[in-house]
């Protein structure tokens, strides 16, 4: 009996997950298109809905009913693949976030691992392989160049992801994600112990931070190093070929990443649901949740605002994240495609190895007391 | 400066032109970029203030159909037919519009003019103008000897079919009259009686469709403005 409820749980937060993560996918579209008209001195769509935000339903609705093409001498089976693995495993990222509390100490994760970074970081790749594998599928030479492109970028930019959450890492000596909220709101085991905590990483880790940025923009194909679409060179790149519902997988699959690596950034750099300038009013080692929570004994009320605040809290980072996607994604122009693997071999990776040697000689120095100050 | 060696020096012969071949400082690559310029963030922070700037000027877009923009008095819009002061069409079906339209879209056939028309031989007895193969070049305009033809600054109507397209001589001829709503923007909207054409006058004048040969009467197709 208990295992059906198991499931039924695990369904009820697959449809959650599901469901949220698709409304801000959704969100993060219609915003990418106005927020993006707001940047060129024009307006967006706005006429479908208010604020023009159905405008995205009406397109969805369109490319469901649209003709799906296949050409000829086109892999069917990697051609319908390919937009699945683009598509989904932004939401198995996002299933691993935290996304609040309920008294300020731990954190509400659906899922609660202690590998959770490594886990998000092998699921991220995965969508390397289905921009690959819709270039390959498409038996156009320049869609494979698109696809081509893609996958060397991912991979090159996935170590360099890697390496500047391996110094996160090695500050607090968890991997799970819950650890690294709690090491940034102060309420890790360690920092409790006496190591200093409480400090967002992007403040006590900014080396890794920036390494990180720029990863997650090359990851995500996002402009500045959107190469594989590259608009201007390669009409549609890997997704040329593709109609209908495959063409959209792969377009919201783009923007769903956006939103599960902005909630990365949100909750590994930016403290997750810490709120940060609470610490000016409050004591030592208290944060807002903890005041409401013991303001009202840790009743059903104190429990609702706390994670309606947090939520909150959270999704206004991730959010802030977005906005920075877009932000940049009108400002930088596309340089070359040479110039962005040497930057992700040659500036990147170094910068992340020094920023291990760094933390690692900290953290050294700290444990045998011989610098307090930090 | 010494010259940087370079494919000058596998030439068979001496180079005799060229930036490598003068001392001059084109010759010799730009210095590299300094090291806060190369790491592009700097400029990648000041571009970002610039573009963000942008998020707080007034957009450029007209909000068409609500609002309409000012077109000027040269807009080449629908076409018209003019009438001189005694109310008859100036055409002297001459045929020079309808040779000179790139897309053959003017239709003519000439026939004899009434006798009390001084001076005219031949009036057109159709003259139709198909605005959908229309490219709004003015050519028309420019070939006409008598100034018959202008083009107003009405924005083309559409229609359901391609025959309501192909605007008839009665049509052309009332054709003006609701063009100054198109061109005046905010105020055009506001509602009013379809100027009649002095043509149009002439027609209920004479009372009879048949007075002019070959004339079908048929009402100007009023537009909708968006109130």
């Amino acid at each position: 009996m208990d295992i059906w409820l198991d499931i039924l749980k695990y369904a009820l937060y697959a449809v959650i997950i599901f469901g949220a993560t698709l409304v801000t996918a959704v969100l993060t579209v219609m915003g990418d298109r106005r927020l993006s008209a707001l940047l060129q001195d024009r307006y967006g769509p706005n006429r479908i809905g208010p604020l023009g935000l159905f405008q995205l339903v009406a397109d969805l609705i369109k490319l469901v009913f649209k003709e799906d093409r296949v050409i000829d001498g086109a892999d069917r089976w990697l051609g319908f693949i390919g937009p699945l693995l683009a598509f989904i495993p932004g939401f198995i990222v996002v299933a691993f976030m935290p996304f609040g509390t309920t008294d300020g100490m731990t954190s509400l994760t659906f899922i609660e691992a202690d590998v959770a970074t490594l886990f998000i970081l092998a699921i991220g790749a995965l969508s390397a392989y289905g921009i690959a594998y819709g270039g390959w599928a498409s038996n156009s030479k320049f869609s494979l160049i698109g696809g081509i492109r893609s996958s060397a970028q991912i991979i090159s930019f996935e170590i360099a992801m890697g390496l500047a959450i391996a110094a996160l890492i090695l500050s607090i000596g968890n991997a799970s994600l819950s650890e690294i909220v709690a090491f940034q709101v102060g309420t890790n085991e360690a920092v409790l112990q006496g190591r200093d905590g409480g400090e967002w990483f992007w403040w006590a880790q900014p080396i890794a931070f920036l390494v990180f940025l720029v990863a997650a923009f090359a990851e995500t194909n996002r402009t500045p190093f959107d190469f594989p679409e590259a608009e201007q060179e390669l009409v549609g790149g890997y997704h040329t070929e593709y109609s209908a519902m495959k063409f959209g997988s792969y377009m919201f699959g783009e923007y769903t990443a956006v939103v599960a690596m902005s909630a990365m950034m949100a909750t590994l750099f930016l403290g997750g649901w810490d709120i940060g300038i609470d610490a000016w009013f409050l004591p030592d080692g208290q944060n807002l949740y903890m005041v409401i929570h013991e303001a009202l004994d840790g009743n059903t009320w104190a429990v609702i605002i706390n994670v309606v605040l947090s939520i909150g809290v959270v999704y206004t980072k991730v959010w802030l994240f977005i906005w920075l996607f877009i932000w940049v994604r009108w400002t930088i122009p596309r340089l070359k495609w040479t110039m962005l693997m040497n930057m992700g071999w040659k500036a990147l990776i170094p910068l992340a190895l020094v920023n291990i040697f760094l933390t690692g000689l900290v953290r050294y120095l700290v444990d045998l007391n011989e610098i307090t100050w930090w | 400066m010494q010259r940087r060696p370079g494919p000058a020096d596998l030439l068979d012969r001496p180079m005799t032109s060229g930036p490598q071949t003068q001392d001059s400082p084109e010759a010799a690559p730009p210095e590299r970029p300094s090291i806060w310029k190369r790491m592009y963030i700097p400029d990648i922070l000041s571009g970002m203030m610039k573009s963000i700037r942008h998020a707080f000027r007034p957009r450029f877009t007209v909000q068409y159909p609500e609002v309409r923009k000012e077109l000027a008095p040269r807009f080449r819009g629908e076409h018209r037919l003019k009438v001189d002061e005694h109310g008859r069409m100036k055409c002297v079906a001459c045929y020079m519009c309808a040779t000179v339209c790139p897309a053959k879209c003017i239709h003519i056939l000439a026939t004899e003019a009434p006798e009390d028309w001084d001076g005219r031989e031949k009036i057109p007895l159709k003259f139709e103008i198909d605005e959908l193969r229309c490219i709004f070049c003015g050519y028309c305009v420019e070939a006409c000897p008598k100034d018959a033809i202008e083009m107003t600054t009405k924005v083309p109507r559409v229609y359901a079919t391609r025959s309501e397209f192909v605007y008839d001589m009665n049509k052309l001829m009332t054709n003006d009259g609701p063009s100054s709503e198109f061109a005046l923007g905010a105020a055009a909207a506001r509602k009013g009686p379809i100027i009649k054409s002095a043509a149009q006058a002439v027609l209920d004048d004479a009372g009879d469709a048949a007075a002019l040969p070959g004339l079908e009467l048929r009402e100007a197709i009023p537009t909708k403005p968006k109130d």
